[in-house]
């Protein structure tokens, strides 16, 4: 499991970590693609159409700056990629045995990271809205705990459900365990 | 033929400016994966694809103004 730099607690193990669906990192792909690709078939079709516009009197004196400037375009295409890859992978819940780590990398200058243990919490809800996300099953897991004004809040993740579920059975056995200490084989 | 001085210059000027932007992103980028990235083989492998790409058009963009 991705999650080797972590520092847990002793006898805390991983369960599961999970990111964004990966058709938020595909639409965001492709409006970058779209965004990139654009300019130059108008860069092309310009250049290749400048007898009929008649802006310029030798072409060719065109081909080598505008080459140059589409690929300062698409290098920052490719930055902008990167910028939103780091922020998908970066992005994550992890699932203890014992608590909820929520990491949340918005930019490279802001990043939180928060947790709440499985005994501090109250209520969880999955909402799962629009066509899209039915289809491929991903939507927002939001975890009410006692002790934060805030919800702790997830947005796109893949099978909510799922991941409710456990959740959900990992938090009973901790009670369990809180209220039966002889139950603590199961942690 | 070739193109005029103004426009060389101008693409020379844009050229080192990005190699310089290029570094610094790239340094912030490789930061952020490296003391945030959980898996170091994801991220040897994220950067090294990135950097490639830079590499390319670098390589196009110099043999196009030098």
């Amino acid at each position: 499991m991705d999650t080797e730099q972590l520092k847990l607690e002793e006898g805390e193990s991983v369960i599961s970590a999970v990111r964004k669906h990966w058709f938020i990192l595909l639409s965001k792909t492709f409006g970058i693609c779209v965004t990139g690709v654009v300019p130059l078939f108008i860069i092309v079709f310009l250049l290749s159409n400048t007898h009929t516009i008649g802006f310029v009197s030798e072409p060719a004196l065109l081909y080598k700056p505008a080459a140059f400037f589409c690929v300062v375009w698409i290098l920052f295409m490719w930055m902008m990629f990167f910028g939103v890859w780091t922020n998908y992978y970066l992005d994550m819940w992890i699932i203890t045995n014992r608590r909820v780590i929520a990491i949340d990398q918005k930019g490279f200058f802001r990043r939180s990271v928060a947790s709440f243990r499985f005994e501090r919490l109250q209520d969880i809800t999955v909402e799962i809205d629009g066509f899209i996300p039915t289809l491929l099953d991903f939507g927002t897991v939001r975890a009410e705990t006692a002790g934060h004004s805030e919800s702790f809040i997830v947005d796109d993740i893949p099978h909510p459900r799922d991941i409710k579920a456990l959740i959900q059975e990992h938090a009973d056995q901790v009670i369990s365990v809180t209220i039966n200490p002889n139950n603590s084989t199961a942690l | 033929m070739s193109i005029d001085l103004a426009t060389h210059l101008l693409m020379r000027g844009t050229f080192f400016f990005l190699l310089l932007a290029c570094l610094i992103y790239t340094l912030l980028l490789a930061y952020h994966w490296l003391t945030y990235g959980a898996s170091h083989k994801t991220t040897v492998t994220a950067l090294i694809i990135y950097l490639s790409g830079v590499a390319v058009c670098f390589l196009i963009m110099g043999s196009l103004v030098i």
